[in-house]
């Protein structure tokens, strides 16, 4: 299939955003391949009301990612992130 | 008709430049690009695990990505032409050198998100989010709609 695009004149005033946000993209120009992926997860089962107890580890939990606290520039008494 | 294509050929311009006269952010963050200019590759990427809870991390213990499913399941896969028949061949022609914009005002620009002002080749960004947040209580509560 051929496709023809014809471009003419673009003028454009003035553009207010407010946010720009999880993989979006305000450009003005022209581009050939765009992909955009934003996966995210607030299910139900993300809210835990009872006693604050550790979140399991995962297997191997040592060799994991973590918060890098072993250089001490961790802040303990930050209670979200 | 030979006419047409020799105007054609006078008013086209292989490449369009983008001209503003006035860019306004406020705020870039978590892996976002603000750009001026031409650029080819861009590949943005953000893991954030963004955990609320009535305790600190020393005391409720780490969070770790490799918890939890959605950090490490793959994109959905773009579907590539297989034959002549599938594939699209898309010729573009500009008629004007440039787009002119007054204007661009944004507050906030977030999450491997991009503004770019100028012409980009390849573009992929990529964010992964999990919220949780962690409530001390007297009595435990199921989570909603079990």
């Amino acid at each position: 299939m051929n496709f023809h695009v014809t471009n003419h004149t673009l003028y454009v005033g003035k553009i207010e955003t407010l946010g720009v946000a999880s993989s979006s993209i305000l450009q003005i120009g022209d581009t050939q391949c765009i992909s955009l992926y934003s996966m995210f997860d607030t299910p139900p089962e993300s809210v835990i009301v009872g006693p604050v107890a550790p979140l399991s580890p995962p297997e191997g939990a040592e060799s994991a990612e973590g918060e890098d606290d072993r250089n001490g520039d961790a802040e303990p008494e930050s209670s979200d992130v | 008709m030979v006419m047409r294509s020799r105007n054609q050929a006078m008013f086209d311009y292989p490449i369009r430049t983008a001209e503003l006269a006035v860019l306004e952010i406020i705020s870039a963050s978590g892996s976002s690009i603000v750009q001026v200019g031409d650029r080819s590759e861009i590949d943005a990427k953000l893991r954030a695990l963004a955990v609320q809870r009535q305790a600190s991390h020393a005391e409720a213990g780490e969070v770790y990505f490799e918890s939890y499913s959605v950090f490490d399941r793959p994109v959905p896969a773009i579907i590539e032409p297989v034959d002549e028949q599938t594939t699209v061949h898309v010729t573009t022609r500009n008629l004007q050198p440039r787009i002119c914009v007054g204007c661009v005002e944004v507050i906030a620009v977030s999450s491997s998100s991009l503004i770019l002002i100028g012409n980009g080749m390849n573009t992929r960004c990529e964010s992964r989010v999990k919220h949780i947040r962690q409530y001390a209580g007297s009595k435990p509560t199921p989570p909603l709609g079990c």
